[in-house]
């Protein structure tokens, strides 16, 4: 079963089209990645999916129904959020839970607060907390109604390392539960880490949809990454079937034609020096988000080791 | 319904819970009336140096010596409070010598020394009496079409033509009263009082009535009109006066009903604009909208901040209720602030809040601070003091044509109607109901215009829209 499925839907602002005949189909219980450069079209997707924006045209069905009501079971975590700061604790997460339908009590939300280590925070304003502990009361506020559906939107910009593992943990334990989780994120790395799935949207069109393993049959292994010995020292221009190269310092990656054979390269770096690192890899999600978002960038050219 | 519930309780609770809230309930009437209070208060603290002015008689000292007599029994007969300090300030009149005004431009060098005595605080004014004061003044001759007065107007109430006429009598004609502290009256009222009874007797002796100072005093003392409220039934049937404080809270009650709803619709929806600004600024909203409709979050605020307002005015009302009932006053409480009344008052309160609270959140809705908001809410607060221009006519005629059509017009009509129904008789009873139904429908018209406002607006960062998008955005919704 989905949990959310887009038919054909498409969204403007005035002449801009943000969403252009997006289809989509999230599994339920599964963790499902949104990526795209700025403006692509991602937080729009969410709106959309919230009912906050409502299509042009086509449909959205939210947990088989596309009413308002199905988004009692919907929680969704905008990014840049903020809480009301003059706010107690307790009386925040009791209102989005009261929000949601959901009739909380005291006991379970000193429950959450001890799972994210606010124990004692509950009477405190929210004024009082400093960012990182304002954002667990703004996970703890997403979650405590026990959504079937979490929409988390670039969940994880200006955590700081331990309360990344923290929210990363809590997106585990959804998923142990059966909960849906879709969250965007510039972070890629942290999508191919954690997502079953991810999505690609870009300039409002989906370009990318599936596991990353099928993403990256897609392309292939047209990646070859090198380190020779004394460094890149410009002993990589003009390798036979190499049609771009980037450099990463102590790593160089060449990005080689569908008909090079990798043996060849390797001989032909080995003649030109000392040769300490040679893999021949599938591309990883970075790179085939930057072939997307900036096909004409020049970090793969050839000038840019010329 | 029930999610709308739980934003109205939450916007309700977070205003009133407040210490600002608190404040404002002290605060609001301590500014508005405080100033009457503090008048009241220190109207025994007076400055009691002597006040001294310079005569120029003309008269060759008749009228000189007519005010200085009057001013020995003024300075005699000045009360004095509990600890025995005088009340008022002693005046000192000086003569000025008259061959040092011969002529007019010596007159005007006069005039100007004198004044700069004024100016250094030497003197606090002075009066120059003309040489044909005594004189009845010839007003007749002095009608015309220019002074707008008639021969026989001028003969029948030569008072009244005197002071129509008054720019165009010479100074000789006169009494010229020069000082730099143009709001204090009361030398010029003594000079009026002292002269006019010197005029009258020389006038009634040259007639051949030779009476002694205090008979003529008796005689000149003018009989008295005292204004009184209408007779009514009370609940028994029994016909009653009001009581000696009518006037007062017959004047009192309008301006007060008019401030009053003023200040609860101000406290209790003004605040709606930066309320939703911060949550747009802070993202709140777009959590609040993966929950509820825009229209559900803006009614939900909305019905909040007329609550709040609805709070205000039954906490003020129930004060001066009691305030009435068994302070000071001490009067019969049903008579000024009847149920009917009472009743009219929350509803037009009501209709306020609800008109003005859509407003202030469209206004929110279509900013992205607080300070772009400021142009948006200046012409609405406008239209809410509307009605404090019009005061003067609307205690003077409260069935007047302005303040009939502002108790009609809706963003003006439940202030001024309210205070029309607190001028004693009231307007006709088919106009309270008249004016709700227009404002009922005016308010319904202008939530739905700030719902639909409110729905693109929320979500509106970066540039505030334009007046021209607001209207797209109200028409054709987005």
């Amino acid at each position: 079963m989905n949990a959310i499925e887009l038919t054909n839907v498409t969204k403007t602002f005035g002449k801009h089209v943000a969403v252009d005949r997006l289809s989509l189909a999230v599994p339920a219980g599964s963790i499902y990645g949104f990526i795209g450069p700025n403006g692509s079209g991602k937080t729009t997707t969410l709106r959309m999916i919230m009912r906050i924006y409502l299509p042009d045209s086509g449909s959205v069905r939210v947990l088989g129904d596309d009413h308002h009501n199905a988004l009692d079971k919907v929680t969704y975590l905008p990014e840049e959020r903020m809480l009301y700061k003059s706010m107690k604790v307790y009386d925040v997460l009791k209102f989005f839970s009261s929000l949601k339908g959901h009739s909380t009590n005291r006991a379970e939300m000193d429950q959450w607060l001890a799972r994210l280590k606010l124990d004692g925070w509950g009477d405190k304003k929210v004024e009082a907390l400093s960012k990182g502990m304002t954002q667990k009361v703004q996970l703890i506020a997403c979650l405590i109604s026990k959504p079937s559906v979490v929409l988390l939107d670039e969940p994880f910009s200006g955590l700081d390392p331990v309360n990344a593992v923290v929210l990363r943990d809590a997106i585990f334990d959804l998923r142990k539960t059966g909960t849906t989780v879709i969250f965007s994120t510039h972070d890629m790395s942290v999508a191919e880490k954690m997502c079953d799935r991810i999505f690609m949207i870009y300039k409002g069109k989906k370009v990318l949809d599936g596991t990353l393993e099928t993403i990256q049959q897609q392309y292939g292994r047209d990646t070859i990454r090198v380190r020779m010995a004394g460094g890149n020292n410009g002993s990589l221009s003009g390798l036979p079937g190499v049609t771009g190269v980037v450099d990463h310092g102590n790593l160089q990656e060449l990005r080689v034609s569908a008909d090079a054979n990798p043996q060849v390269v390797l001989h032909a770096l080995a003649e030109r020096g000392a040769v300490e690192h040679f893999e021949v890899a599938a591309p990883n999600l970075h790179d085939i988000f930057v072939r997307i978002a900036a096909p004409d960038d020049q970090q793969f050219g050839e000038k840019v080791l010329a | 319904m029930k999610k709308t519930l739980v934003i109205v309780v939450r916007e309700y609770l977070s205003a009133v819970k407040t210490k600002s809230f608190i404040i404002s309930v002290v605060l609001m009437p301590v500014l508005m009336f405080g100033g009457l209070l503090m008048q009241r208060m220190t109207r025994g603290i007076v400055d009691l140096k002597d006040r001294k002015f310079a005569v120029i008689d003309q008269t060759g000292g008749r009228m000189f010596a007519a005010i200085e007599k009057a001013n020995r029994d003024r300075n005699l007969t000045i009360t004095k409070d509990a600890v025995g300090n005088p009340k008022e300030a002693r005046f000192v009149f000086e003569l000025v010598p008259a061959n040092q005004a011969a002529g007019p431009e010596s007159i005007k060098e006069l005039r100007y020394h004198l004044s700069q005595k004024v100016e250094k605080g030497e003197l606090f004014g002075f009066a120059e009496i003309g040489e044909l004061i005594y004189e009845p003044p010839p007003v007749a001759s002095l009608a015309s079409a220019a002074t707008q007065v008639s021969v026989r107007e001028a003969q029948a109430n030569p008072e009244a033509a005197l002071k129509a006429v008054a720019d165009r009598l010479g100074d000789e004609r006169i009494i010229r009263y020069t000082t730099n502290r143009l709001t204090v009256m009361g030398p010029s009222q003594f000079l009026q009082r002292a002269a006019t009874m010197e005029v009258y007797k020389s006038r009634l002796t040259s007639a051949g009535a030779t009476l002694d100072d205090v008979t003529m005093a008796r005689l000149l003392t003018p009989p008295m009109v005292s204004t009184k409220g209408a007779v009514f039934k009370d609940a028994t049937g029994k016909l009653s006066e009001q009581s000696s404080g009518g006037q007062f809270i017959a004047f009192f009650r309008p301006l007060a009903m008019l401030m009053l709803m003023f200040v609860v619709v101000m406290v209790g929806v003004s605040p709606l604009t930066t309320n939703v600004i911060e949550e747009k600024s802070l993202r709140i909203a777009e959590v609040l909208l993966g929950s509820v409709s825009p229209f559900q979050l803006m009614m939900g605020k909305l019905v909040g901040g007329v609550g709040v307002a609805l709070t205000l005015a039954l906490i003020y009302l129930s004060t001066a209720w009691v305030g009435l009932r068994f302070g000071a006053v001490g009067i019969d409480v049903s008579q000024y602030l009847t149920l009917g009344l009472f009743a009219w008052f929350c509803l037009f309160t009501l209709f306020a809040a609800l008109l003005y609270g859509a407003v202030f959140i469209a206004a929110g809705a279509a900013v992205t601070n607080v300070k772009e908001a400021q142009s948006l809410i200046t012409p609405v607060m406008l239209l809410i003091v509307l009605p404090m221009f019009f005061i003067s006519q609307l205690l003077e005629n409260p069935n007047g044509l302005i303040p009939t059509f502002l108790s009609f017009f809706p963003f003006s009509a439940p202030t001024m109607m309210v205070a029309r129904m607190g001028v004693p008789p009231g307007p006709a009873a088919w106009q309270p109901v008249v004016a709700a139904a227009s404002t009922f429908v005016a308010t319904l018209a202008v939530v739905w215009a700030a719902g639909r406002i409110f729905r693109v607006g929320i979500l509106l960062q970066g540039q505030p829209a334009k007046l021209g998008q607001i209207t797209k955005w109200i028409f054709s919704g987005s």
